[in-house]
């Protein structure tokens, strides 16, 4: 009786565990399918190895030339074009404000301070908490909008990495040559905006190193406030670090959809007593 | 069941698997060195005479958080909307303004000739209140307050306390009177703590800030005074044969380092409070003077010409041999020790005349901090952050003080007149 009742059981429990390890294993084939199906933007993802050398020079030539192209033409139509237009991050820092540069006593050019100003704000993306009744409606709408777009970027991009086999080798090459540059450029460009706000009286004597996550939107504004991976020992050092990302908005991002998708999550690290 | 249990968030684990790493970015360095602060103009009740002729709380602030060099404070003149209480503000038009922080706040009547300040300090880029506090006060302690206000939002963003409502003491010369003064760290409300027409010198805090310990020349030779700043007593600590100079307080506030001649030549001794209990400390053929206790009460250091040319050493308060500590230069004076124990601010010499110097005590590492050449008497703000001293402009004497770090520079031109011998007093909860 008892083996009678347990039977059924088991026979159960063992064919839930064939099912889930079917779905895992699908899952793992699945994920490396994915990955096998990136070859062709290998030159891509070299890039991104060498990020996080900053001032590295955009490598002009991709020195990994895209393997031959797999047989595995998904011959995709070409990518739909997200039809809300990424909205532009219009301030390409460089012109430079002189306004500031009386009042701060850094020898450094605080560029970004005009371009801040002018910048339209997009309504105020925070002021959920707040009681304040005026625009409710078209922020939500904003922030539908622009959740839409988000996953039609994602969308996008998954297209554009599963896509590109079928392409010239060559055509990818140069063209993954031209992302590199850009990629570097916004990269830099990030981190001398971040830099000009970064407080290093706040951050001690010793040499402490911080890591923070942020999540960008399309226009460079941060997504919620930063978050930190790994702390200086100071608070103040740490908040300061947080307000001076915050006060870099909006980050200067490539306008190009396929390429603002490396830049929507970043992991920023500060040195803020090296040179 | 069991199994789909434990292995769905196991497979949900996996996931991450496909999603890329994130790109890194790295930021060396900053450009900053200040924090942007908006104060808004605090709300005045409706008969600003109550607060007579002072100046309005929100300058007060402003004016010491800009002194410290770690504030930029941002106009607000041109802003519209100027709240005084947190449901007023709209965040986006401080932070439009480069603000990082945002401070409103109120001043109102209260029954009994008694005023409400309350103040706020806000977050403007993550929109959130950092803190915000209340103060029930008599209208003469609007300045006082407005200074403690300043050491909070100091403190809050900086995470060091503040050091706006602390005091300082100095000795001013006008025509032939000296008179030793108490004002606040900003130079304002000054008040003569005794006045002679013989120099009065070398002023020492005790640690709870209620006593000063000076030098008087007023029975022509010098002699060490305590007073209390509560009740404005005075007593004689030392008045023996010969000099009575340069009194230094314990941290224990029990006892204090001296220096005595008795016709001989100068020699450190250590006196209880109330003037007993004197006993040599240290016993040389050459000038030891200008001791100072150490806060930690471990050491006090002292300057000598026993190796040849004045220098710094230090001894142990029970005795013993004296270790030598500055090496750089031919000149090295008036030590004093930082709060924290682990600097040293002094006066050396060198080609730019007497300068205000800093010595890391564990690297051994020199920095000079001040232009010169006529610079003197340096010492610690509470919070270490600031070193005061007097220096020599056309002539007269003024206070000047600069940060630790050397990067900040400036001219107390509050104080009036011929300004010596400064010491800046102890933070009093």
């Amino acid at each position: 009786m008892n083996r009678k009742r347990e039977n059924p059981q088991a026979v159960k429990a063992g064919l839930l565990s064939v099912l889930v390890h079917g779905i895992l294993l699908a899952i793992l084939v699945f994920s490396f399918d994915w990955k096998t199906v990136q070859p062709a933007n290998v030159a891509q993802v070299e890039l991104w190895d060498s990020l996080p050398a900053p001032q590295v020079k955009p490598q002009l030539k991709p020195e990994l030339k895209p393997e031959p192209p797999k047989p595995e033409p998904k011959p995709e139509p070409p990518k739909p074009e997200p039809k809300p237009e990424p909205p532009k991050p219009e301030p390409k820092p460089e012109p430079k404000a002189e306004i500031q540069v009386k009042k701060e006593p850094v020898k450094e050019k605080p560029p970004e301070k005009k371009v801040e100003k002018p910048k339209p704000k997009p309504p105020e993306k925070k002021v959920e908490k707040k009681p304040e009744p005026p625009k409710p409606e078209p922020e939500k709408l904003n922030k539908q909008k622009l959740e839409e777009l988000q996953k039609m970027l994602a969308a996008e991009e998954m297209k554009v990495q599963d896509q590109p086999k079928s392409a010239a080798p060559a055509v990818n090459a140069a063209e993954a040559a031209a992302n590199a540059a850009e990629v570097d450029k916004y990269v830099s460009l990030i981190s001398r905006k971040i830099r000009q706000n970064v407080n290093r009286q706040l951050c001690g004597t010793g040499k402490p190193e911080l890591e923070l996550e942020i999540s960008l939107m399309p226009t460079g504004e941060v997504i919620g406030t930063p978050k930190l991976l790994k702390g200086s020992g100071l608070s103040a050092c740490d908040e300061s670090v947080e307000r001076a990302i915050l006060q870099s908005q909006p980050l200067p991002v490539p306008p190009q959809a396929d390429l603002f998708a490396r830049f929507r999550d970043l992991r920023l690290k500060f040195r803020p007593n090296d040179n | 069941m069991m199994n789909l249990r434990i292995f769905l968030p196991l497979a949900f684990l996996l996931l991450p698997l496909t999603s890329r790493a994130a790109l890194t970015i790295e930021i060396v360095g900053g450009a900053a060195q200040q924090i942007p602060i908006a104060i808004v103009p605090f709300a005045q009740p409706a008969n600003p005479q109550a607060l007579g002729q002072q100046q309005a709380i929100s300058d007060v602030i402003a004016a010491d958080l800009r002194r410290s060099g770690l504030f930029r404070v941002l106009e607000t003149r041109g802003i519209a909307n100027q709240p005084h209480d947190v449901s007023e503000v709209r965040y986006p038009e401080w932070a439009s303004l480069q603000a990082q922080a945002l401070t409103i706040g109120k001043v109102e009547n209260l029954p009994g000739n008694q005023l409400k300040v309350s103040f706020r300090l806000l977050d403007v880029l993550r929109q959130n209140q950092l803190t915000g506090l209340e103060y029930t006060i008599a209208p003469a302690q609007l300045r006082l307050t407005a200074h403690r206000i300043a050491d909070v939002i100091y403190e809050k963003l900086t995470g060091e306390p503040g050091v706006f409502s602390t005091r300082i003491t100095y000795v001013t010369k006008a025509g032939k009177r000296y008179s030793l003064q108490v004002a606040d760290a900003d130079g304002f409300n000054p008040q003569s703590v005794v006045a002679s027409n013989e120099p009065i010198i070398s002023p020492s805090w005790s640690p709870d800030g209620t006593r000063l310990a000076y030098v008087s020349f007023e029975r022509k030779k010098p002699v060490v005074y305590v007073q209390s700043l509560v009740s404005g007593k005075r007593y004689v600590l030392a008045n023996y044969k010969g000099n009575n100079s340069a009194p230094s307080w314990a941290p224990d506030g029990n006892k204090l380092a001296l220096v005595l001649t008795h016709d001989r030549n100068s020699q450190l001794y250590i006196i209880n409070a109330d003037g007993t209990g004197l006993r040599p400390l240290s016993q040389s053929s050459r000038i030891d003077t200008e001791p100072f206790w150490s806060a930690d009460g471990q050491w006090i250091y002292f300057t000598s010409d026993r190796g040849g040319s004045p220098q710094i050493y230090r001894i142990s308060p029970s005795g013993g041999d004296a270790q030598r500590v500055t090496y750089e230069g031919s000149y090295n004076v008036s030590p004093r020790i930082s709060p924290d124990g682990k600097s040293m601010a002094f006066i050396s010499r060198g080609q730019g005349g007497f300068r205000v110097a800093l010595q890391d005590l564990t690297t051994g590492q020199v920095q000079i901090l001040s232009d010169g050449p006529q610079d003197e008497s340096p010492s610690f703000a509470p919070n270490g952050r600031l070193i005061l001293y007097a220096t020599t402009v056309r002539g007269k004497g003024t206070l000047a003080a600069v940060s630790a770090d050397g990067r900040v520079k400036q001219r107390l031109s509050e104080t009036t007149g011929n300004v010596r011998e400064p010491a800046w007093g102890p933070a009093v909860k």
